[in-house]
């Protein structure tokens, strides 16, 4: 066996091939110690093979022990030992014996969807404890879990998790479909995958729900819907999604419900400024100066007498900046982020004004806009409303006020025309469509 | 490829229908006042002069500074566009929330020539028309000492945002023009003079349709304001002998108008009016209660009368009697010549119920 697992991996350095010896029988043993728990191997094999040996209690273990499989497939042999096994042959028979080295032993903290009174553990880059920690909250036999492997080289592991009697069989089918149509290299974060199942890859908002919190996953597969979890990501994807689920905070949850409800409606009011308010300013500035009020009319028009550019230059200007002081303190270490944001958000507001490249409300509009993004509790559709925004300041730019109301209403319609594996997205009677078609069944 | 072209098409088109062209906010001078007179040349009978806003970005009580230009012209469309030769910055009505027309425009001008105020598109029909005295332009010119923005002083002067004086009538736009065309109403127009560096606004003009009017005094004008909009800041004084005046502040009023069909029409008018005594004789309520409410009903009831004959006596019909006689007997041409033939004669009969309800807060 030895000769055959070296020659397939091109005497790899780091595999470790012996063959012992007790004065009563021969063992072969090849792994790589890198991927596997040296303790795990020490106590399993080595210890009733040394100095406890019994070779009729060693063939028992062998045969009945649970992680003691028999792989007679040679062709086999080299995906066992990259996942983590160790081959042994005895007797002339191969066994594997799986000694996953695992570098989680905790649930993880959140670090992306953090909550004040909720659950503060979150999903870990490994399957298993991520397995554990949705079996832990989900505890129903009816949770179905389906392994799969994607990636020609990575060979991801990849669980797909639903409630048997609540899942959508359309979406579900829809899902098996297209991640049988898919061949991807490497697979490396879930994000990856979704916009792999995605099927639009251009499409404006994501169609797919990433989370790291496994109450989030465990409320949705409880709503029917379906988890994949992907080994190696700290994120889940969640599927099929509709706009307002990209903005229900866990938090919304566990708080008394009037407060949830107002902080929800916090939230639309902070996405749709976030979105617009550049463009209006471009609009009311440049194209409809009676829309503001005689006070604020006359503040920014004294503002922006210093101003040598149109105001969608300024704007231009103001939004480049801020995109820049966001995306550098994401990339940056974590000593040096402080730093970007003191420089940027002290020194080049109030400079910026004072320089006269920026009228005063223009400070306030962009941190206006840059704030209430961070009100929108999922990411990637923080990125995509962060995109939108500028959709709005190019038609502002050319149309005006009539544009941006135009171009909210063709938001609305791709909205609705946008589906999430075979389920409306914009779908606001759900729930209630859902119960008269179980009613009509 | 075609696609894409399919896309850009329509895009390129859209940049007709941009409106208004692209004009930045610091490129425009905005018109807080607007003024029309009138002069003596036949050639050019109108002079519109302008107050333009200069703004800044510090504000601070007094620091409003205006610029007004002045230009004679044939017709206020022409002065208009001519008066934008003598700025360096787009003129933009956006803002003119007050035109003021010159004493002397009101005898001669029609309605026709008033027109481009309501065509204009950036001129907002919510704009505030009023009669200016001695003439348009010196109320221009007046810079109140408490104003922080330019022309701010007017605009709160005018509708409930600032001061809510008995005295001050507000005329929007659209109602004077409503008021206008239609007929059986006729619109009423408040009068601004230039005091010092204040304004003093308490008095108002009538008009009829041909433009000639009748002015009312303070007095008259707190009566009409009071009859015709609910607006309860308004006081309900008696005169007592000895100098002592008794004054009744209105918390609540209502007004109910009527009109008898007959040979001669009757129009009846009902107003109730509750309040608290500010001032009175001490005593005074104690002693005699309902007497004092009815003393008080038999002098405004004498004071609403006196009004309405007056009014009537000029011809004019800001109340709006003959709209209402019309839409209460499904008039017709013929019931509006009929109506407007014993208009003269009509009869008023004004009934007013005031109920006290103390004397104020004791302390």
């Amino acid at each position: 066996m030895i000769e055959q697992v070296r020659s397939r991996f091109g005497d790899a350095k780091d595999l470790v091939s012996e063959v012992m010896d007790n004065g009563y029988a021969r063992l072969e043993l090849c792994f790589f110690p890198a991927m596997c728990d040296v303790d795990q191997i020490k106590d399993a094999i080595l210890v009733p093979f040394s100095y406890r040996f019994d070779p009729d209690e060693f063939r028992r273990m062998l045969k009945t022990g649970l992680t003691f499989l028999k792989s007679d497939e040679p062709k086999k042999w080299p995906e066992l030992l990259l996942k983590g096994c160790v081959l042994l042959q005895y007797e002339d028979k191969v066994y594997s014996f799986l000694a996953i080295r695992k570098m989680q032993k905790a649930p993880g903290d959140t670090e992306v969807e953090a909550s004040l009174q909720g659950p503060q553990s979150a999903f870990t880059e490994d399957l298993d404890m991520n397995m554990n920690l949705v079996r832990l909250r989900y505890n129903s036999p009816n949770l179905n879990a389906e392994l799969m492997e994607k990636g020609e080289i990575s060979r991801t592991r990849i669980m797909i998790l639903f409630d048997r009697e609540k899942v959508d069989r359309t979406s579900l089918d829809e899902l098996r479909k297209r991640l049988e149509s898919i061949k991807p290299q490497l697979i490396q974060a879930s994000g990856q995958l979704a916009m792999y199942i995605g099927n639009a890859r251009f499409s404006m908002f994501p169609i797919t729900l990433q989370t790291e919190r496994p109450d989030r996953v465990a409320q949705l597969l409880q709503r029917g819907k379906i988890a994949v979890l992907v080994d190696g990501s700290r994120f889940a994807i969640t599927l099929p999604v509709r706009f307002f689920d990209f903005m229900h905070a866990m938090d919304d949850d566990y708080e008394p419900f009037w407060m949830g409800r107002i902080i929800i409606l916090f939230r639309y009011l902070g996405m749709v400024l976030s979105m617009t308010l550049p463009a209006l300013y471009i609009a009311a500035c440049s194209y409809n100066p009676e829309f503001f009020r005689v006070q604020l009319a006359f503040s920014i028009d004294g503002s922006r007498a210093a101003v040598p550019y149109p105001s969608f230059v300024e704007v231009f200007i103001m939004l480049f900046m801020i995109e820049a002081l966001i995306e550098a303190s994401i990339r940056l270490p974590r000593f040096v982020g402080s730093t970007a944001a003191t420089v940027g958000g002290l020194i080049l507001g109030q400079a910026a004004q004072q320089a006269g490249l920026v009228s005063s409300i223009m400070i306030i509009v962009t941190s206006v806009v840059a704030i209430s993004n961070f009100v929108i509790p999922n990411s990637s559709f923080s990125y995509s409303i962060r995109a939108l925004k500028y959709v709005f300041v190019l038609v502002a730019t050319f149309y005006g006020m009539v544009g941006i109301i135009v171009t909210l209403f063709l938001i609305v319609v791709y909205l609705c025309h946008l589906r999430s594996f075979g389920q409306p997205y914009l779908a606001v009677n759900m729930q209630k469509d859902q119960q008269k078609r179980e009613q009509s069944r | 490829m075609k696609r894409l072209l399919r896309i850009l098409l329509p895009l390129v088109l859209c940049l007709n229908v941009s409106g208004c062209g692209m004009k930045d906010i610091d490129k425009r001078f905005y018109v807080v006042t607007t003024g029309v007179d009138l002069t003596d040349n036949p050639e050019k009978p109108y002079r519109i002069s302008l107050r333009l806003a200069i703004t800044s970005a510090q504000v601070e009580s007094g620091s409003s500074r205006t610029e007004i230009e002045t230009i004679d012209a044939p017709s206020i469309a022409e002065g208009v566009r001519h008066l934008k030769s003598h700025v360096d910055k787009e003129l933009e009505f956006g803002h003119c929330r007050i035109f003021v027309l010159g004493k002397s425009l009101l005898r001669t001008a029609s309605p026709e020539t008033m027109s481009f105020f309501s065509r204009r598109r950036d001129i907002q029909m919510i704009s505030v028309f009023a009669v200016g005295e001695p003439d348009a332009l010196s109320v221009l010119k007046v810079s109140p000492k408490s104003e922080r923005y330019p022309g701010n002083a007017l605009f709160l002067s005018f509708g409930n945002e600032g001061t809510e004086s008995p005295y001050t009538i507000t005329t929007y736009l659209f109602d004077l023009v409503r008021k206008a065309y239609e007929r059986g109403i006729d619109p009423i127009l408040p009068v601004i003079k230039a005091e010092g560096r204040t304004y003093v606004i308490d008095q108002a003009v009538v008009l009829n349709k041909k433009g000639t009017g009748l002015l009312l005094t303070p007095k008259e004008t707190q009566l009409y304001k009071m009859t015709t909009s609910r607006s309860a800041k308004a006081e309900v004084v008696l005169p007592l002998d000895e100098q002592a005046r008794v004054v009744l502040t209105v918390s609540q009023l209502r007004t109910k108008i009527g009109i008898d069909r007959g040979t001669v029409p009757t129009v009846r008018m009902k107003v109730r009016v509750s309040g608290i005594l500010e001032e009175s004789p001490p005593g005074l309520l104690e002693r005699d209660w309902h007497g004092l409410e009815r003393r008080m009903e038999e002098s405004l009831s004498g004071q609403i009368e006196d009004l309405l004959i007056k009014i009537r006596n000029s011809g004019t019909d800001p109340y709006g009697f003959g709209l209402k006689y019309l839409s209460q007997y499904f008039g017709k041409e013929k019931d509006y010549k009929y109506w407007q033939s014993v208009y003269p004669e009509v009869k008023f009969k004004v009934e007013s119920d005031i109920h006290i309800k103390g004397p104020g807060v004791i302390r």
